[in-house]
């Protein structure tokens, strides 16, 4: 089936849990895929895992995908910045932060 | 001390004997002839006099001596004070209102009024502070309030509806893609866990945000996933905006979002937990865990049963049988 939102308006119902799960799978699969790809930014991976996006766009709701994508790439960058958090960096003589002087 | 009584007693013992250069004579005299214990008294004729006092009047006091003091230096002690002696001088500094007693009493007084008007001022505002706790005007967060909406049901559902039981409540959307299933599937837990330590005491409660596109047959069909005990409610869009307002919820639905429409509604994504008075008790966000939630539920409970004698006992026990009969 094609989900909530294949069912024309004006009434779509919301996904239920089965639903929920599917995109999320769907997504996942997308998403690994585009790890493996090395490819931060849906959209950018030029065809490479179109099989999982079909499903991906099957089974989610665009108002999820955008949200899905727009999450990914947040949570790589808040990634980044942790790693940067916590790698203690070296003072120097005035105080400063090595290689931001 | 000893000083004082060398000199009064001479003049004790001669009573014409006032000027001080006969006194100091007489005591050069006796010191000379019949003093017995010159030797420890050296370089002072005073203290040498006092030496042949004490052994004139044929008792051996010394200063602080059991016996108490000879009859000479009391007779001494009652003298008035006519001469221009150290001793004197100290003495008339003792005359007047402001004796050191007097003084050390003041002071005394003050510190003691001090202490006391703040021991008092404590107990004012700690029975203050204990009113105020009783009303839950202090120490909690002022979230909550009156408001009216429509259970999943069709049933109105206001904050009275809320008391005589610990209500644990989030505002979503059906239309939620990861964020509301999971906190929601949360909430189930916590109920359960409550249930399984006090009974059915606490009420599960999701309130939509998004109230085109969440009338309550929709929002009944989508808390078939979710724990049996939950009720969904929604409402118009300002009765939406009314009970965010009053939970301190944010949320960012458009005014002319259709029902049809596919779209996000970004909000505030934590839960609350009320008591049985309907009032505040805590807010959890994403990061706190089922155990957590347990863990602070299950205090709180303890403190209401302690306090009301019962888990689901509302200040106001009358209220509380009315909602009981409208839910």
């Amino acid at each position: 089936m094609f989900g909530f939102f294949s069912k024309p308006p004006p009434e779509p119902t919301p996904p239920d849990r089965n639903e929920r799960a599917k995109c999320w799978e769907s997504r996942d699969a997308y998403f690994s895929c585009l790890d493996a790809a090395g490819v931060l930014v849906p959209g950018q991976e030029d065809g490479r895992c179109s099989a999982q996006r079909k499903s991906y766009d099957l089974n989610c709701a665009k108002s999820w995908i955008a949200h899905f994508n727009k999450g990914r790439v947040f949570a790589e960058r808040q990634k980044q910045m942790q790693a940067q958090l916590n790698t203690p960096q070296p003072f120097n003589s005035q105080g400063k932060r090595a290689g931001k002087s | 001390m000893n000083i004082i009584r060398l000199h009064r007693a001479p003049h004790s013992l001669r009573p014409h004997a006032f000027t001080p250069s006969r006194s100091l004579l007489f005591s050069r005299q006796i010191s000379a002839t019949r003093c017995t214990r010159v030797g420890r008294n050296t370089g002072k004729d005073a203290s040498q006099s006092s030496n042949v006092v004490k052994s004139e009047d044929g008792q051996e006091v010394v200063e602080g001596s059991p016996n108490g003091p000879s009859k000479s230096t009391v007779e001494a002690k009652r003298r008035p004070l006519t001469q221009q002696t150290a001793s004197g001088q100290r003495d008339r500094s003792a005359v007047g209102v402001f004796t050191p007693t007097a003084a050390l009493l003041f002071i005394a007084t003050g510190v003691g009024l001090y202490f006391y008007f703040q021991h008092e001022k404590a107990k004012i505002l700690e029975a203050k502070r204990k009113e105020m706790l009783a009303n839950k005007k202090i120490g909690r967060a002022n979230v909550g309030g009156p408001f009216e909406l429509t259970t999943h049901t069709g049933q109105p559902f206001t904050e009275k509806n809320l008391l005589g039981r610990w209500s644990l409540i989030y505002f979503g959307f059906t239309n939620c893609p990861d964020i509301c299933p999971d906190e929601l599937d949360k909430m189930g837990k916590v109920v359960d866990e409550l249930d399984k330590l006090y009974g059915p005491i606490s009420q599960p409660i999701f309130i939509s945000v998004d109230p085109s596109r969440d009338p309550p047959p929709k929002i009944a069909h989508y808390l078939r996933d979710f724990h049996p005990r939950l009720v969904g409610l929604s409402g118009t869009y300002p009765q939406t905006q009314a009970i965010c307002k009053a939970y301190r919820v944010y949320f960012s639905t458009p005014k002319d979002a259709v029902p049809e429409g596919d779209y996000l509604v970004d909000h505030s994504i934590y839960f609350y937990l009320m008591d049985p008075d309907g009032r505040f008790v805590e807010a959890f966000g994403k990061s706190s865990g089922v155990g957590d939630v347990v863990e602070k539920a299950v205090e709180e409970i303890g403190r209401w049963v302690e306090e009301k004698g019962g888990a689901t006992k509302t200040s106001v026990g009358q209220v509380a049988v009315e909602a009981e009969k409208t839910t």
